[in-house]
């Protein structure tokens, strides 16, 4: 701790929100605690199916061909009684590469659903360390391509199908834009990139100054990266597709939403990242959002400014999506 | 939905869960937030409609975070039945149908605290201009005119005693504040240089009125180092004594001597602190309502323990400086 930089500090009500569940979660995870975290559910969880319900949302799943053939499941979720075509979007979800499902982000993605009258795909792609690089961003590109391929009867509009997902969810969609462009892949409409985890050099100083402290510190990135690259994390042999921000080639890629906090890791890759698409000629809208720590909106949703944080991306979706 | 990091929601309708309130209401009034942030921690907590009324407005706020303007039940009118609270201008309450939760009654008291401090920020107020006062943070010239806003003389002698919250004081006697610290919310008021306060409180070092962070630093610390939830502690009486445990804390956590104490039980604890403060083992007895012998075995056992002996000239400096220490380590 006493080599940590001085940082933004948290927004009083999210600094109120960790002083309660601080201890639910330690900032720093460590390679050891994957098994643990993997078999605990929050305490705070509802059931999928039950907050499916109430919102009004069908669920589908269906086993698909995923990286190499192997089968992998997607669930569609669309809602009920939802006829005819409408706006499409594949969700990779979140969880550093080593943890989760693919129903955590749900409630990013629920009122597009809802409000929007979009089909949501969303992909069970493999995890690391037990499947590192390049399985899950392989995965996550072979249910995009399933997605596109099957539109017509999933009821998508292939001119307004986006790619969506949070933390290590949003640097799997980049990764997988990437796939796309680069493949001859399936078109997007856009690419929403909630706090993305996109470097896995650890060399910002954003990284420097959530080290201890905060949601997935320093530590606990480098036990994400590590996991997916093993050996290779910080060389030279690590691709575009795992770690986006080394892409040097930002052409071509569809319309970027990005946000993130000011008191996360991801920050500085983020806005970098943000950057690099604009220069390359790219269309993209970036929030940082003042003492924000990372994945803030979900757990501290009641706050003014996850509200906020939501309502910009909402608005953006939207006007992607041409509702 | 399993997420990597849990969601803030209601705290259990059944289990009391005071320090959480008390850590949530703490950490917004010491990020300085509105009233209407205020309400939404309460409403968060609760699981219910919060609201607050301060002079004429009125703030409500749903669980979800989202203000109510719409489906109000009442005008305004607090029902009976709610758990609610008046403060200096006005009511804060939660619209709670049907039974209370067992935290409902700690987080009206604790919104009902924190919206009257809020309240009392505001420049102008007699609390701000202590709270300005006592900040070492703040610069000379802005302490000087928080100090002619007190009317009290910048040349004038004063301490400041530092209370817990739960202590109440007659306020309007003196000017007192509610200041947030890294301990939690404490009460702040000023004391003449001969006036006497009633316990739980720790006293600071008398000091000009232009020099008022000091006497609060040391009212903090001699806060912390009560013996026990009646007493005074006066930073004054401490002298070196005072200097020395404040220069150790950081590392009092591994002091030998600190952590010797730390692995007795409380028990043996008493025990050592009256063998050091006795006339003689037989007083000490008598004092414990123990017999003389019992204790003599048990003074030499612990005199071995701590591989000094508490009641040798060398030995009481060591104990008390050791006892001081741990209470600053393991105060919360």
């Amino acid at each position: 701790m006493a080599d940590t930089l001085k940082r933004p500090p948290f927004d009083p009500e999210l600094e109120a929100t960790l002083a309660l569940l601080g201890d639910q979660l330690p900032p720093s995870i460590t390679p050891e605690m994957i098994p643990l975290l993997r078999q605990g559910a929050s305490p705070f969880d509802l059931s999928v199916d039950d907050v499916l319900a109430e919102a009004g949302i069908a669920r589908r799943d269906v086993t698909i061909p995923g990286h190499d053939g192997d089968e992998i499941q997607v669930s569609v979720l669309s809602r009920q009684g939802r006829t005819g075509i409408g706006p499409g979007v594949f969700h990779t979800h979140g969880g550093g590469m080593i943890l989760g499902d693919r129903f955590v982000g749900l409630q990013h993605f629920l009122r597009w659903i809802t409000e929007f009258d979009a089909v949501v795909v969303t992909v069970e792609y493999r995890l690391a360390p037990e499947f590192p690089d390049p399985f899950p961003v392989r995965d996550c590109y072979a249910g995009l391509v399933w997605t596109a391929e099957h539109a017509d009867e999933l009821g998508i509009d292939p001119d307004r199908l986006i790619i969506a997902g949070a933390s290590a969810g949003g640097g799997l969609a980049a990764g997988t834009a990437m796939l796309a462009r680069d493949e001859g892949g399936p078109a997007l409409a856009g690419q929403v990139l909630i706090y993305p985890m996109l470097d896995d050099r650890d060399q910002t100083i954003s990284t420097a100054q959530i080290d201890g402290v905060g949601v997935w510190d320093r530590t606990s990135n480098i036990t994400g990266w590590s996991a997916l690259l093993g050996d290779r994390r910080g060389t030279a042999d690590v691709s575009v597709y795992a770690a986006p921000a080394r892409a040097t080639d930002l052409s071509g890629l569809p319309p970027a939403f990005i946000d993130c906090g000011s008191a996360e890791v991801f920050r500085d890759e983020d806005v970098a990242y943000a950057t690099a698409l604009w220069q390359a000629g790219v269309q993209a809208e970036l929030h940082v959002w003042p003492g924000g720590f990372h994945g803030f909106d979900m757990m501290a949703p009641h706050t003014a400014i996850a509200q906020a944080m939501v309502a910009a991306r909402d608005s953006w979706v939207a006007r992607v999506l041409g509702d | 939905m399993q997420e990597l990091v849990g969601r803030l929601t209601a705290l259990d309708p059944e289990a009391s869960e005071t320090l959480k309130v008390v850590a949530y209401f703490d950490a917004l009034v010491a990020g300085g937030v509105g009233v209407q942030a205020l309400v939404r921690g309460a409403a968060v907590l609760s699981g219910t409609v919060a609201g607050a009324s301060v002079g004429r407005r009125t703030h409500r706020v749903g669980p979800d975070g989202d203000r109510r303007t719409d489906d109000a039940a009442t005008d305004g009118e607090i029902q009976r039945h709610w758990p609610a609270r008046s403060i200096t201008d006005g009511n804060v309450w939660l619209e709670r149908e049907g039974p209370r939760h067992a935290n409902d009654d700690m987080i009206v008291e604790r919104l009902a605290l924190a919206v009257d401090l809020v309240g009392a920020r505001r420049p102008g107020e007699a609390a701000s201009a202590l709270e300005t006062a006592i900040d070492a943070k703040r610069d000379a010239e802005e302490r000087r005119v928080a100090l002619s806003r007190l009317r009290l003389s910048p040349s004038r002698d004063l301490r400041i005693a530092a209370l817990p919250l739960s202590h109440e004081v007659a306020v309007d006697v003196a000017p007192s504040t509610v200041v947030a610290t890294p301990y939690g919310l404490l009460r702040a008021v000023v004391l003449g240089a001969d006036e006497k306060i009633s316990g739980p409180a720790g006293v600071g070092v008398p000091r000009r009125a232009d020099e008022l962070p000091e006497s609060f630093r040391t009212a903090v610390l001699a806060l912390r180092l009560l013996p026990d939830n009646s007493s005074v502690v006066d930073a004054a009486d401490l002298g070196v004594v005072l200097a020395a445990v404040s220069a150790m804390e950081q590392v009092a956590a591994q002091q030998p001597d600190v952590v010797a104490l730390a692995r007795l039980d409380a028990r043996a604890r008493a025990v050592l602190d009256e063998l050091a403060a006795a006339e003689s083992v037989r007083a000490a007895a008598t004092a414990l309502g123990m017999h003389h012998s019992t204790l003599q075995a048990r003074h030499e056992a612990l005199t071995n323990e701590l591989g000094y002996d508490p009641r040798s000239l060398p030995g009481r400096a060591r104990f008390q400086l050791a006892r001081l220490l741990l209470r600053l380590v393991a105060a919360p």
